[in-house]
């Protein structure tokens, strides 16, 4: 039990790095990313073949690309660096002439290029077979499964504190209000001459960064990796999360992963099977897909929504207080520069 | 300020802007008026980066700005307004002002990360002024509300106040009156007026005649995507190829 609930801690922490970057991507710059996962999965890829060494540990039938023997924390950076390289080429392809649900559609596409690509072309990452004995990170080797797991979590937790703030120091930004602008109305914002195609491709290569540290903490977790790992089913589902939790809401994201992909894949276990294992997969679709519609019908700006974090708060310093905090608090309002604005009219 | 040089611009086959010609005077307000179809959106459009002219000529303070596409045309200091008010509906009423000011430190993902001490200061300034700007148009009460909960009259006072804190030279104000209340048609029209005498340029494309009468210094009209007139308000009313052109374009200098 203790190693169950251990178990979920760690993978609810890892989804909810993805659950981070999706959001920014999605939530808060509007990019419609159906391949998500496809950037977790080179992540893992990356963070594989960098710590496997050569021969691979133990020698084994596996063929894979650079068989390097780095530290853990390095093959880390390294995965989100080559998840965020690969996702700047993407974006950069599609994103000038598409929009939403253009896009959306050459993410897909784009998506199954990559899996056909890893599963057929064996020298790459050991196609179809996928790799497996990845070696454990820390102590993992001599220590036992429940120290292992917590550990995991306690980096995961880490990694996923560190995207959190970037995340919440971008929303409260002035890049971050460009992002919700733009995803609100292009045309408006770039009426205003903001820089609507850069920002979003940073917020996407962001998210995708995101996506690749998660993939290498996913794997040195399982310690395996195979393109079954990788379905366009994952993205979907860390989309239901996304929307159900709170689309452009951190929190929402966190809460919607940690909630949503682990009770959802745990109750697996409850469904009946009509006498065939295969229909417990599909049973699960088919709850995602009610627990998505009810909360579409009854909260459509999910269950934390994005009004809910406080748009207006400045941070700390000058000892001024924001703006709209010391109107709330009665204090007199000072005037900058505007004086002709004198005169009031209500409506 | 901004001078219009044989503009032409066709959607397919039909001609909307024909060869249009006019300057806009610097600190005056232009009014654009013409029936529909005359290609006033149209050249608006152009003037603000979104389309292209196929021939022709935009010359602001001395460069040229045809086709350099809105981003840039918005940072030369040209702000539009839209004949359908655009508000970031889901965003609140303040955060769609804050964002149209120009030039702010924090747009980049670097800078929103690393100099956070310099843009808190200047978001500071900036809601203050945005909040003058919306005891202006006497918007103060609805500053934390979704900017798409607003009135039809309300949106567009919080669109000249968005275009305002964007501190353009040159406003283009596309109907700023359409459909609205006539007690906000004039809190408008003094708004425009106010703008004007702190040394901003405007055009405004408007049906409304009282709203015009209240606003415009001059008025160019445009007929069929070519100029047809141009002069004051009452100069233009009394001219008989404007009133034909208005009653349908076959009779100009018609037999009635």
């Amino acid at each position: 039990m203790l190693y169950f609930i251990a178990d979920l801690l760690a993978l609810g922490a890892i989804n909810a790095i993805m659950a981070v970057g999706l959001n920014l991507q999605y939530g808060q710059a509007g990019i419609l990313n159906f391949t998500y996962y496809t950037f977790v999965a080179i992540g893992a890829y990356i963070g594989a073949v960098t710590t496997m060494g050569h021969p691979p540990v133990p020698a084994s039938e596996e063929t894979f690309i650079l068989q390097w023997n780095l530290p853990w924390p390095v093959a880390l950076v390294l995965a989100g660096a080559v998840a965020g390289v690969l996702g700047l080429f993407m974006v950069l392809v599609v994103i000038r002439r598409l929009r939403s649900d253009y896009l959306a559609i050459v993410t897909v596409s784009l998506g199954f290029i990559v899996w056909d690509l890893i599963t057929n072309y064996v020298p790459l990452f050991n196609g179809a077979n996928g790799l497996f004995n990845v070696p454990y990170i820390l102590n993992g080797a001599t220590a036992s499964e429940i120290t292992y797991t917590l550990e995991v979590f306690g980096v995961a937790m880490v990694v996923l504190a560190v995207c959190v703030w970037v995340v919440r120091s971008i929303f409260r930004s002035p890049y971050g209000r460009v992002l919700r602008a733009i995803r609100e109305d292009e045309v408006v914002a770039a009426s205003f001459g903001k820089a609507t195609t850069s920002s979003r491709v940073w917020a996407f290569v962001l998210g995708c960064v995101m996506a690749g540290l998660a993939g290498a903490l996913l794997v040195f977790y399982v310690n395996a990796w195979n393109p079954q790992g990788f379905l366009a089913e994952e993205s979907f589902i860390l989309m239901a999360a996304i929307v159900i939790g709170g689309p452009g809401n951190y929190w929402g994201a966190v809460l919607g992963t940690f909630v949503f992909v682990e009770l959802l894949s745990e109750i697996e276990r409850y469904l009946p099977n009509f006498g065939n294992g295969a229909l417990v997969g599909a049973g699960r679709a088919v709850l995602i897909g009610i627990v998505l519609i009810v909360v579409i019908r009854f909260r459509p700006d999910g269950l934390i929504p994005e009004r809910w974090l406080r748009w207006y708060r400045v941070p700390a310093g000058g000892g001024q207080g924001g703006a709209a905090g010391s109107q709330s608090r009665g204090e007199p309002r000072r005037r900058l520069g505007w004086p002709w604005l004198g005169q009031r009219s209500e409506i | 300020m901004l001078q219009i040089q044989e503009v032409e611009f066709a959607y397919g086959g039909s001609q909307a802007v024909a060869g249009c010609t006019f300057d806009v005077p610097d600190r005056k307000v232009t009014g654009l008026i013409g029936p529909n179809g005359a290609g006033k959106s149209t050249l608006m459009e152009i003037i603000a980066g979104g389309l292209t002219p196929s021939s022709g000529r935009i010359v602001f303070d001395g460069t040229e700005i045809q086709g350099l596409g809105r981003i840039r045309v918005a940072r030369l200091g040209i702000i539009r307004t839209f004949q359908t008010p655009r508000e970031l509906t889901r965003l609140p009423v303040m955060e769609n002002l804050v964002f149209a000011a120009p030039n702010q430190i924090g747009e980049g993902p670097l800078q929103s990360l690393f100099r956070r001490s310099r843009w808190a200061a200047q978001e500071r300034e900036l809601r203050l002024k945005a909040e003058s700007l919306l005891e202006w148009v006497g918007l103060t009460k609805l500053r934390e509300e979704p900017a798409g909960s607003l009135s039809g009259g309300q949106r567009r006072l919080l669109e000249i106040a968005r275009a305002m804190m964007a501190e353009p030279k040159l406003l283009l104000l596309d109907e700023p009156s359409a459909g609205v209340f006539p007690a906000v048609r004039k809190l408008i029209a003094e708004r425009i007026r106010e703008m004007v005498e702190r040394g901003i340029t405007v055009l405004v494309v408007a049906h409304n005649m009282a709203f015009l009468s209240d606003v415009a210094d001059d008025v160019v009209v445009m007929a069929q995507g070519k100029v047809l007139r141009r002069g004051t308000l009452s100069e233009v009313r009394a001219d008989e190829s404007v009133v034909a052109a208005y009653l349908g374009g076959g009779h100009v200098g018609g037999t009635s």
